[in-house]
């Protein structure tokens, strides 16, 4: 388990129901978006390899449903999470006013030991619909928030365009690693396998 | 005849089963058979009476018909039959449920309702069902793309489950319910698989969809007791894995299978669980899985690996006849008695968690509403220090207040902050900025009135 660290990164996203958390997940493991998909019930996951900085990485990506009664499964899903992802839809200002619980529910449950500190990434998607005429959550708006979290990154996106969500997911990764340095130096079973490039330099990405 | 015939079928699937079947297994099974009592036997006493009063003599030949695939043709019938549609059916309560608020089941309100919602003035109807905007938005989710399911489905859809959550409001409407009564809505006329729903929701699978979903999170907790007694060997690779196998059986079991296993196996599987009339089915139907592909499973090196593995091979077990036997025969001796036993023993677990985020939760809430009653301060500072009674010092104090809470207002309305503050603002955030706004008033006045705050404030 020493080792798990080592190349899993587990990533959890969560927002409200519809906000195309499944579809930004299969556009960028996938690269594929469908207009057919089905709800997700409990959790659903998919892996990825990544590359990063020389290092080959398993992206664990947890895909959760957005009904709001689903977060007291969420214990068992959120736990050791290495980066949440929080997900609203541009076209719907109840999924931006929802990010807070949403937030707040991780941490409370995922109970990561320097919640300050912990990764969150926001992604505004649905940039695409109706050519943007149907916004309602400005950009403005969703960095003030950001900003008053810790300067949490944020993208917008399209996972139906594929718009944003290779950089995303870049971002990702790259906040996911933020935490593991100090954790891995005294660990006595790992053997860097590519060379001691990690530590770096791994903030501001966007 | 086809029954007859898919009965066969069975008997030699189970007979191949056998040959790979892993030792774990086999040795229930052969206990389970020997309690099996020979087909037709009507005096058999294996019958536990787990159906409460439904034992009747030919049970055991409808019990393996069952469990060898009810004819499609018959299923829609056999279904309802099973669940007790006919005896459950009150005349008219239905068209009750619906009637209640008439206004509101009509397409072009419910568009009009989203709207309103989304500009959150719901002028319209002062109260709207909270579970509307959920069903609709899960309506074409449903089976998407499947002929049965087109405009007329889904207004039926979207009736069959308003009318459930109005029938009952402490579950009102969950996710996957869209998938059992879509699915009830391809074998059965509208009515009928409202009392199928009924029957399964509030009876099969009471306290597993509400808002806390207690008892689905109790069943995990059993399965894992179980898995670790039948597969000892898997648990210990999962472990070592850093892996929990209810990751996984946890979708499972919410959606009964329905998108997790081939079409084919889920309705064998809910064959057998409409016809017991428990959740028994859900383990045993687990186990087979866990059964089928343990094998893989235990030479998985990774987390996801292994759980990819695990949802891929569910989703390709296209033999449902070896499922469901090796489910009903290899794990007959999973009963629902020590289902319940285990169920007792975990649950105050689960409540205790449960109250032990509400708790959580609230701690979070009095930490906003500290940052709420320091935003108040400047507002409104004698609410909060009431102790500075100096005239001079409430004069200065006054005087800052002011001018800081105009800041403080343009601050809020001129940023995206604004609906921040209803509910609350980060403390730290609020800290830090009173720190820099308290630093100004001090410059400012140098009152000791406000130094001895700000030390109050800081410490």
């Amino acid at each position: 388990m020493a080792s798990r660290r080592r190349t899993l990164l587990k990533v959890i996203i969560l927002g409200d129901s519809g906000v195309g958390k499944t579809s930004l997940m299969n556009q960028y493991v996938n690269k594929k978006f469908s207009n057919q998909y089905k709800a997700t019930i409990g959790a659903d996951f998919l892996t990825k390899e990544v590359q990063f900085e020389d290092r080959l990485f398993t992206l664990q990506i947890w895909d959760t449903a957005g009904q709001e009664r689903f977060q007291s499964l969420g214990v068992a899903f959120y736990r050791g999470a290495d980066c949440c992802v929080l997900v609203y839809d541009v076209n719907s200002m109840k999924s931006f006013d929802n990010l807070n619980n949403w937030r707040e529910e991780f941490l409370i449950q995922a109970s990561p030991s320097d919640p300050d500190n912990f990764p969150f990434v926001l992604l505004g998607n649905k940039v695409d619909v109706d050519g943007g005429n149907s916004r309602v959550v400005s950009e403005k708006k969703a960095k003030a928030w950001c900003a008053s979290k810790g300067n949490i990154p944020y993208f917008e996106t399209s996972a139906k365009d594929g718009i944003n969500v290779e950089e995303a997911f870049q971002c990702i990764v790259k906040n996911a690693l933020k935490n593991e340095p100090e954790e891995e130096l005294y660990m006595p079973d790992t053997v860097d396998v590519v060379g001691g490039n990690r530590g770096q330099g791994s903030s501001g990405c966007c | 005849a086809t029954q007859l015939a898919s009965i066969e079928e069975d008997r030699a699937v189970e007979e191949t089963h056998e040959g790979n079947s892993a030792e774990e297994s086999y040795d229930a099974e052969k206990v389970d058979r020997s309690q099996d009592g020979a087909p037709g036997d009507s005096t058999s006493v294996t019958l536990e009476g787990d159906n409460g009063g439904s034992y009747f003599p030919w049970r055991e030949e409808l019990e393996s018909l069952v469990r060898g695939g009810v004819p499609i043709a018959l299923r829609g019938e056999m279904w309802q039959a099973f669940v007790g549609v006919g005896a459950r059916k009150i005349t008219g309560y239905y068209n009750k449920l619906l009637d209640e608020r008439t206004d509101v089941l009509d397409e072009k309100d419910l568009k009009d309702q989203v709207v309103n919602e989304q500009k959150s003035s719901p002028k319209k109807d002062p109260k709207p069902e909270k579970w509307k905007g959920q069903i609709e938005k899960d309506l074409p989710r449903t089976f998407p793309g499947h002929p049965a399911l087109d405009e007329d489905g889904r207004n039926a859809l979207r009736r069959l489950l308003t009318a459930y959550a109005r029938h009952n409001p402490s579950v009102g409407y969950c996710q996957a319910m869209n998938f059992f009564a879509g699915l009830f809505l391809l074998f059965m006329p509208e009515e009928n698989a409202f009392w199928a729903l009924v029957g399964v929701i509030d009876e099969y699978f009471e306290g597993y969809y509400t808002e806390e979903m207690i008892e689905s999170q109790v069943d995990q907790l059993v399965l894992e007791d179980v898995v670790r007694e039948r597969f000892p060997k898997l648990a210990k690779h999962t472990d070592i894995l850093g892996v929990q196998v209810t990751w996984v059986t946890g979708p499972w079991f919410l959606s009964i299978f329905i998108n997790m296993l081939p079409w084919e196996s889920v309705l064998r599987v809910w064959d057998v669980i409409l016809f017991e009339g428990n959740r028994t089915m859900l383990f045993r139907t687990t186990l087979a899985l866990l059964d089928l592909y343990g094998p893989a499973l235990v030479t998985t090196k990774d987390a996801g690996d292994a759980i990819t593995l695990l949802q891929s091979l569910a989703g390709s077990t296209f033999d449902s006849s070896q499922l469901v036997l090796t489910a009903c025969m290899g794990f007959q001796s999973v009963k629902e008695m020590g289902l319940r036993e285990l169920r007792e023993k975990h649950r105050p677990e689960i409540i205790a968690a449960m109250e032990e985020r509400s708790k959580d939760r609230k701690s979070w809430k009095d930490k906003k509403g500290l940052a709420t009653k320091l935003y108040s301060f400047k507002h409104d500072p004698s609410s909060v220090c009431p102790q500075v009674d100096s005239k001079e010092g409430a004069d200065g104090l006054q005087v800052n207040g002011d001018s800081g809470s105009t800041t403080l207002g343009s601050y809020l309305t001129g940023s995206a902050l604004e609906n921040e503050l209803d509910e609350g603002i980060d403390l730290q955030d609020q800290v830090k900025w009173l720190k820099v706004e308290l630093c100004k008033l001090l410059e400012e006045k140098r009152s000791a009135e406000l130094r001895f705050m700000l030390l109050l404030f800081w410490f």
